[in-house]
């Protein structure tokens, strides 16, 4: 009995980690553009990648896509931009709030930079807004290629849960406590698996739904400090009164 | 021109640029008399500084001169610059007259500077002359805990200058 769960554990194993390995092997396709989009259309979310990330791959890239029938493809967005604009606070309170009115959320804050998540669908249309806020400095916008790595996911956890399932079968058959102990070690641990691929597939299926768009804004205004409220007076006389002056000169 | 107008003149000249004096207040020492300025001293630190300025808004030449900012002008823009732009906080504000019924205007600030609280004392006033109107600022300062002691001989100092 127990050679027969080590066997189907092993076998459950060895089948579970074999998408892993071809997941691992290319990574994900990516393509990354650097102020170069020129206000192109983007169009994120699972067919229609944008063209500029299409005419990322060769040719046979294409052909082979041809092929296949262009299965839909799973894309994480990111965009990293850096605005001139003339008022930091105005500027990122503007951007906040039209990412909240796109169904987005602030992610986080931190001086000049905010980072930001938006529905996938709305990406191109909130960079296209917020190179209208200002004068674009630097701009980087990456497409990430995650179908190979969401279907490996998924592979990898239908096996984990057939393997268990298939224990819990043995378990109900099993006799001797021997039997039952080394069952339950194996559940615990297609368990822990299962709960693990389970959140790794939900944190990339978030990803793709949602958009990271991190913007840093900066100002050529000087920043207002805390100094003098007004201009030093007009008046000769006025300016050569004071207290560190009646002080200092004696 | 005959010889009573240059006379005449000449004494207003004379009595004009006459130099500031003033009744000194108790503990301090005349440590500087320049004319138009003057510099006293204690030995803890206190000081007094009376000056007097040209009125810079002043137009006409001689006796036909005509100022452009009075009393409450020079009030409003040196109470402006001290406190506004110099960041001295306000602690009083007086209506004032010197010993010959001038009206002026006095205010107490407190500041901190070389790392510890003063008081400071300021009194305008407007001085009318041959030449057009002149501007007469006392300054009193002195470590905060020390300035109580002074204040009311300054004060009475301060009203005493003449001409």
């Amino acid at each position: 009995m127990i050679r027969a769960i080590c066997i189907l554990s092993c076998g459950g194993i060895l089948w579970g980690m074999l998408p892993g390995c071809v997941a691992m092997a290319p990574g994900p396709q990516s393509a990354v553009a650097r102020e170069s989009f020129g206000g192109e259309a983007m169009k994120p979310g699972g067919g229609s990648p944008p063209s500029t990330y299409l005419a990322s791959f060769s040719q046979d890239d294409a052909a082979t896509a041809d092929a296949d029938e262009a299965p839909e493809r799973l894309v994480v967005y990111n965009a990293a931009l850096e605005i001139l604009v003339a008022q930091i606070d105005a500027a990122r309170a503007a951007f906040v709030a039209r990412v909240e009115a796109q169904g987005g959320y602030l992610q986080k804050r931190e001086r000049e930079t905010v980072t930001c998540r938006v529905p996938a669908r709305r990406f191109s249309e909130v960079i296209e807004e917020l190179r209208g806020m200002g004068r674009v400095l630097d701009e980087m916008i990456e497409a990430l290629d995650v179908t190979k790595e969401h279907r490996d996911l998924e592979i990898r956890l239908g096996n984990a849960r057939r393997a268990r399932d298939r224990l819990l079968a043995l378990l109900e058959r099993a006799e001797s406590v021997d039997d039952i102990i080394a069952i339950e070690k194996e559940l615990s641990r297609l368990t822990e698996l299962i709960e693990r691929l389970e959140a790794e597939l939900d944190s990339l299926r978030d990803r793709i739904a949602y958009s990271t768009i991190r913007v840093t804004f900066r100002s050529n205004a000087p920043e207002p400090t805390s100094g003098p409220a007004r201009q030093p007076s007009r008046f000769g006389w006025i300016r050569q009164v004071g207290l560190e002056r009646a002080i200092d000169e004696l | 021109m005959n010889l009573n107008a240059i006379a005449t003149g000449a004494a207003l000249v004379l009595l004009s640029s006459c130099g500031l004096s003033v009744e000194r207040p108790d503990h301090f020492i005349l440590l500087d008399d320049r004319g138009s300025e003057l510099r006293l001293v204690t030995p803890d630190d206190a000081v007094l500084r009376i000056r007097e300025f040209d009125d810079e808004t002043e137009r006409g030449f001689l006796f036909f001169t005509q100022s452009e900012a009075d009393l409450e002008f020079w009030r409003k823009a040196l109470k402006g610059e001290l406190v506004e732009n110099r960041g001295y906080t306000l602690l009083e504000e007086n209506e004032i007259e010197d010993d010959r019924g001038r009206p002026g205007v006095e205010w107490v600030f407190e500041a901190t500077t070389h790392g510890r609280p003063w008081r400071y004392l300021v009194a305008l006033f407007e001085r009318e002359t041959a030449f057009g109107d002149r501007i007469r600022v006392s300054e009193y300062a002195a470590p905060k805990e020390r300035f109580d002691e002074h204040l009311a001989s300054v004060r009475k100092s301060v009203r005493s200058v003449s001409p």
